[in-house]
């Protein structure tokens, strides 16, 4: 099926989450940085079938690196690994609890802020002050993460109720 | 069961060619995608800080007549002030052009401001920008030097149509040649990066030996000519540092950057008057 409102619906939230990350950045700024990138892939992961789930991840990453120094491509490239990865287990989370989703959702965030500290290295005075930041920032993040992370997995199926459409977790591909 | 089996084959086939083309696309390819959702994305930045216009506007709507009449009134007597300075000002100006014409010295005037708004601030392990709500179409282009009232703020490192990204002079990717106010031996700068729940920082090198600084009586860093894009003499912060370098002839040390970095609104480019009259 070509027209699949579930897919615009995830595209749309994670639009509004990238909305919300940038204004929060903004006002956290200089003293931490939310990086959730598992908040985007996540719930496109599970939901989706596997052609418009990489479609929707690859997408999500390009709109969220835009505007950083990040070789193109390559951020759009470990999303979407990531997604398959994830999209692979996702009958593991047919309860869809709150347990289940945050831990899954802080080892794929703590995977991806290890691979960004490797790949992504931009200066600093030595390493242990760029371990030190990245530490602060991946605390923050996991925080956030502990707190979001099973509201962004329940908010499309919360939409795709209102609109009279169902989202679960299927087999089909 | 076969079905299935074609299925997990034909996903597996397009995930590798979803892969392979995001990581060996050829990079104009590859740009050209990365600009376009930067346009794409630009109003997403800009929303918030509209927002937070929006909402002084009626934060400021919502006061007494008396908050406004006593405002009116303390403006006027700011106005009456500046006017004399403009009058000031022009009379300088005028001044020294007639000493350029006199003396057939080349203009004075180099650069024109344009202000501009911060709408988006990443400040991170990985990057140091602030993104502002004016681009190329307001004649920004990449390189300009970009000031605030606290002295410098950094230089654009992207232009988009709206909006342009600012490398921070926090940034370990910035670098410019520099002085001491009141001396005129060049120095080099350079940001450190973020650090964590601190303060941004940067260092200098190549200082001359002779020179001291201590946390309790530090050296103003101020911009050099030399560096092309800034104007001289513009604050970049301060010297709390120096110690010698191994090789003995120079010194390095810490430069203390200004508290209002971390939370810019307004910034001003500056474009140099040659790129105006080329465009």
């Amino acid at each position: 099926m070509l027209f699949d409102i579930r897919i615009f619906i995830i595209l749309f939230l994670n639009a509004a989450y990238i909305y919300v990350l940038s204004a929060v950045n903004t006002e956290l700024a200089p003293a931490a940085y939310l990086l959730l990138p598992a908040v985007l892939i996540i719930p496109a992961a599970l939901f989706l079938k596997f052609v418009p789930m990489l479609a929707v991840v690859a997408f999500s990453a390009f709109l969220s690196d835009a505007s950083t120094p990040v070789r193109p491509g390559l951020n759009a490239a470990l999303w979407m690994v990531s997604a398959f990865a994830v999209h692979g287990m996702r009958f593991r989370f047919l309860a869809r609890d709150w347990f289940s989703v945050t831990v899954l959702a802080e080892i794929l965030n703590i995977i991806l802020f290890f691979f960004y500290a490797l790949f992504f290295y931009g200066g600093s005075r030595s390493i242990a002050d760029y371990a030190a930041r990245i530490s602060t920032d991946a605390l923050a993040s996991a925080l956030a993460l502990a707190l979001v992370a099973k509201f962004c997995v329940s908010l499309p199926v919360s939409v795709a109720n209102i609109l009279g459409v169902e989202m679960s977790i299927s087999e089909d591909d | 069961m076969r079905w299935r089996k074609l299925t997990a084959v034909r996903n597996l086939a397009v995930f590798a060619v979803a892969v392979a083309a995001c990581l060996f696309a050829p990079t104009a390819v590859r740009n050209s995608v990365n600009r376009a959702f930067e346009e794409f994305r630009a109003p997403l930045d800009a929303i918030p800080s509209q927002l937070s216009d929006l909402e002084k506007f009626w934060s400021l709507s919502a006061k007494s007549k008396r908050d406004l009449i006593e405002a009116g009134r303390d403006l006027a007597r700011l106005n009456s002030a500046y006017e004399l300075k403009v009058l000031e000002n022009a009379s300088l100006r005028s001044q020294i052009h007639r000493f350029e014409k006199i003396l057939n010295l080349p203009s004075h005037e180099k650069f024109k401001t344009e202000i501009a708004r911060v709408c988006r601030r990443d400040i991170s392990a990985w990057w140091q920008h602030v993104t502002i709500r004016k681009g190329s179409l307001h004649g920004i282009r990449e390189g300009y030097a970009v000031v605030y009232g606290g002295g410098v703020v950094g230089r654009i490192a992207k232009v988009n149509a709206y909006t342009s990204v600012v490398e921070l002079v926090s940034s370990r990717k910035f670098r410019m040649a520099a002085h001491v106010a009141g001396e005129d031996r060049p120095i080099i700068y350079q940001g450190l990066g973020s650090l964590s729940l601190q303060s941004a920082h940067g260092e200098v090198f190549d200082a001359p030996a002779d020179l001291s600084a201590s946390a309790t009586s530090p050296l103003r860093l101020v911009t050099s000519a030399l560096a092309g894009t800034f104007p001289e003499g513009i604050l970049i912060g301060e010297i709390v540092s120096l110690a010698p370098e191994p090789d003995g002839i120079f010194k390095s040390g810490r430069v203390r950057l200004p508290k209002g970095l971390a939370s810019l609104r307004e910034v001003a480019v500056l474009i140099p008057v040659a790129d105006i009259k080329t465009d």
